[in-house]
């Protein structure tokens, strides 16, 4: 499965591609992510590829946790999925700037 | 219907219309060979590409698409005159077509020996174009485009917002895919704007809320911009416009985000433009308007339920004629004539014409006449003749076999031709054609013929007739469809093996059809396949045995005789003198192992098949009866003897037997091997009888 979610650690993964296959998936994942106590972490690194889909769900999830004053990160985009997509015109990814 | 599935559904649909391109651009490719100039074809073998190419990107066959790419380009060369069409272009874009089908099934994508394949292809496609590595190939308008837009020359700049339509992901389209392709025609700078996504608990995860602006620095027009969206055009809000020349670094518009198209908006304006530029694409696909595309699934199950429908009213026929009431009768009267219209209709929506079969040997011809250094060309006659799709699906294989066997044995060397004074180049000719309830089809050759004499003494080698018998001609050729007889002084890779024609008569006569072969030593063969229109129907001949009802096909029946239970005959049963020849006969209450006597007077009902005839004991034959087959199912699928059921109008099963099994059955029972002795063996005997029967109008 391309999305899973930690509860406890109140970890979402992401490996291989993620698209509209999995789009619910990670909704559900990302709004448990945010309901939950623990602050939220994302875990890019594993991913081979995203379609518009996914980089909707993280951006809304980053923009919510804004709002809610909540705490969700994530780790680096791997270089492979960054660069398309900034060439894609996404100039700033979700989470670019808060590395970790 | 889930997404993962919806996904699976885009790609299978961009399979089937990738064949379909696949197949018609290698007739053009062939036809190319033969008229190297003709523009029109050209034209066509780019357009091909260049949608094989799009497609391919559009639904994630990134590797189709790169592959394609020289492809076109090189075509392109030749459209705009700087290249000329050769052999060698034409064998390698053969060649990369075969690279493409595999691509387009999935195959050895991987796979190293494909991967080299391609690689070698793509090499002798840049040499040929001199153009070593040319990457990001300016895609030019087609000739054909009216009204003068830019082929390739200045670069200018575009600006283009595009706005996909709530539904374009769930479709199967990706955006990101569109716009890489885009970036294909030139410089790119795109801002994707998220401006319409709401939050995420109200966010509707397969929906797409994002938009583009994009500028593009390219020396392609503006129809060329708009077929990267030609697949999503109505699915989207789409601007090109122009904005002349570039400056040095691409305008950025002063901080403020873009205006964001709402998704709403879509529906409204940009539909409307959509519309409004529709007609302006570079090409539109001719829109084949009057036919539709249906799953073979669903008109096969309309034809079963109407087949239960014909089944059911002609029961209510028979019940109603019981009764005394004229206004039931009447009723009843229309009901039938109703449903034998919707039987004609629904069985006529399976008829297909021959032609796709028929010219996908063209390559054939040619890579094998390739291969054996033969010059040979293939004539189609009768490609609108329509038959059954069921039946079409199996002709494949016989066809090709015989096709195979024509070119490697019976068409000769073309020095061997020349010194016999034939003209150097041979034919193939397939036709096709009507003939009351059959159709005919042929494979013919201007070959050398088949040697009577070798075959005779083959024959004889191999016990299938004795060395004194007198037959005729056709007796001899009949002979070459039997299993393991071949006359091939070597098996070659193509045939020889013996294996193909036998393989051709079993298939025929599993299709209910049957085989027959002409020819004139010098001059050529000629093969005919005679089969039933349809094979879900069936013309038979109703019969009784005890207490139940079989079915045996029309055309397998030869004759019936009376026989009484003191005319059991010198063998005790086993084999009944038939104008003086004896046949292998079979007791069907013993085959079928039922109870109750037999009655005084019995009949034998005389069968044949490809292999020989044989003798049915039955009580009694009821009549003729057409009437449609149903299968029987997997839990019947290894009952011998029998090859469907149908049921009859009185609402009673009636087993269909299978003629094939029971005629082999018999003749094993009596250690009998190849034809039984005679003098009159049965093909062609039967040919003859039928011939006269057509034309008596009785079939």
């Amino acid at each position: 499965m391309a999305v899973s979610f930690d509860a406890k650690r109140g970890m979402v993964a992401l490996e291989g591609e993620v698209n509209i296959e999995c789009a619910a998936a990670l909704k559900a994942a990302l709004t448990a992510a945010l309901d939950g106590a623990a602050p939220a972490a994302i875990s890019l690194a594993g991913l081979t590829g995203v379609d518009v889909t996914a980089i909707q769900l993280l951006v809304a999830a980053e923009r919510q946790a804004r709002t809610a004053g909540r705490m969700l990160t994530a780790d680096a985009w791997p270089e492979s999925v960054g660069v398309p997509l900034r060439e894609a015109g996404f100039s700033e990814l979700p989470f670019a700037a808060n590395a970790g | 219907m889930d997404t993962a599935g919806t996904a699976e559904a885009f790609r299978s649909r961009f399979r089937e219309e990738a064949r379909e391109i696949i197949s018609e651009l290698e007739t053009s490719l062939l036809e190319l060979y033969e008229r190297r100039s003709d523009a029109e074809l050209v034209g066509r073998v780019f357009r091909a590409m260049h949608t094989l190419k799009g497609s391919g990107a559009m639904f994630g066959f990134d590797d189709l698409a790169a592959f394609t790419h020289d492809l076109e380009t090189a075509f392109d060369e030749v459209r705009q005159g700087r290249l000329a069409v050769s052999a060698e272009l034409v064998d390698l874009a053969l060649a990369a077509l075969d690279e493409i089908r595999a691509m387009v099934e999935g195959e050895g994508d991987g796979a190293a020996g494909s991967q080299e394949a391609r690689a070698k292809i793509l090499a002798d496609v840049r040499r040929l174009t001199g153009s070593a590595g040319a990457a990001a190939a300016i895609v030019a308008e087609p000739a054909s485009e009216p009204a003068g837009t830019a082929v390739s020359g200045p670069v200018s700049a575009w600006r283009i917002r595009f706005t996909p339509g709530p539904d374009l992901l769930r479709n199967g389209s990706d955006p990101l895919l569109l716009i890489r392709e885009l970036g294909r025609l030139g410089r790119l700078t795109g801002r994707a704007s998220l401006d319409a996504l709401p939050p995420l608990r109200e966010l509707d995860p397969e929906r797409c809320y994002a938009a583009w602006e994009i500028e593009l620095e390219t020396a392609a027009g503006a129809d060329a911009i708009r077929d990267v969206f030609i697949f999503v055009e109505d699915q989207c809000a789409l601007e090109i416009e122009k904005l002349g020349e570039p400056h040095a670094a691409p305008a950025r518009e002063p901080a403020a985000a873009p205006a964001a198209v709402c998704p709403g908006d879509v529906t409204a304006r940009g539909l409307e433009e959509q519309r409004r530029n529709a007609g302006r694409r570079s090409y539109d696909h001719p829109e084949n308007t009057t036919s539709l595309r249906v799953p073979a699934a669903r008109v096969d199950q309309l034809v079963n339920l109407v087949g239960e429908l014909v089944t059911v009213q002609a029961r209510l026929s028979e019940v109603t004629a019981r009764l005394d009431d004229a206004e039931a009768q009447g009723v009843s009267e229309e009901i039938e004539r109703l449903t034998s219209a919707l039987r004609e209709s629904s069985m006529s929506m399976r008829m297909v014409p021959i032609r796709g079969t028929f010219e996908r040997f063209r390559r054939l011809v040619h890579d094998l006449a390739r291969t054996l250094g033969k010059d040979v060309e293939l004539t189609i006659e009768g490609a609108d003749t329509e038959l059954d799709k069921t039946v079409i699906d199996q002709l494949g294989d016989p066809l090709m076999h015989l096709i195979r066997n024509s070119m490697d044995h019976g068409i000769e060397a073309p020095e061997v031709r020349a010194a016999a004074g034939k003209r150097a180049s041979a034919t193939i000719h397939l036709s096709a054609r009507h003939a009351g309830g059959s159709v005919l089809i042929g494979v013919a050759d201007d070959g050398a013929g088949i040697d009577a004499e070798e075959v005779r003494r083959r024959a004889i080698e191999r016990g299938l007739t004795a060395a004194d018998a007198a037959l005729s001609e056709a007796e001899i050729f009949s002979f070459i469809f039997q299993a393991g007889f071949s006359t091939a002084r070597q098996v070659t890779d193509i045939s020889g093996r013996g294996v193909g024609l036998d393989v051709v008569r079993q298939r025929v006569e599993s299709l209910r059809g049957s085989v027959s072969v002409a020819s004139e030593r010098g001059r050529g063969t000629s093969v005919t396949l005679r089969l039933p229109l349809t094979l879900a129907i069936i013309d038979g001949l109703l019969v009784t045995v005890g207490e139940s009802a079989f079915v045996l096909p029309l055309a397998a029946t030869l004759e019936c005789i009376e026989r009484s239970a003191q005319d059991s005959g010198a063998v005790g049963g086993a084999m009944t003198n038939v104008r003086g020849e004896l046949v292998p006969t079979i007791r069907l209450r013993e085959y079928f192992g039922m109870d109750g006597e037999p009655p005084e007077r019995e009949q034998i009902m005389v069968v044949e098949s490809g292999s020989g005839r044989c003798g049915l004991v039955i009580d009694n034959v009821l009549g003729n009866c057409q009437t449609v087959i149903r299968s029987l199912g997997r839990l019947y699928r290894h009952v011998q003897a029998v090859s469907g059921a149908t049921i009859l109008g009185n609402g009673t099963l009636a087993l269909i037997l299978d003629p094939q099994r029971l005629v082999q059955e018999a003749m094993r029972a009596q250690g009998i091997r190849g034809r039984p002795p005679s003098d009159r063996p049965a093909a062609a005997q039967t040919m003859r009888r039928r011939s006269a029967a057509i034309g008596a109008g009785a079939v």
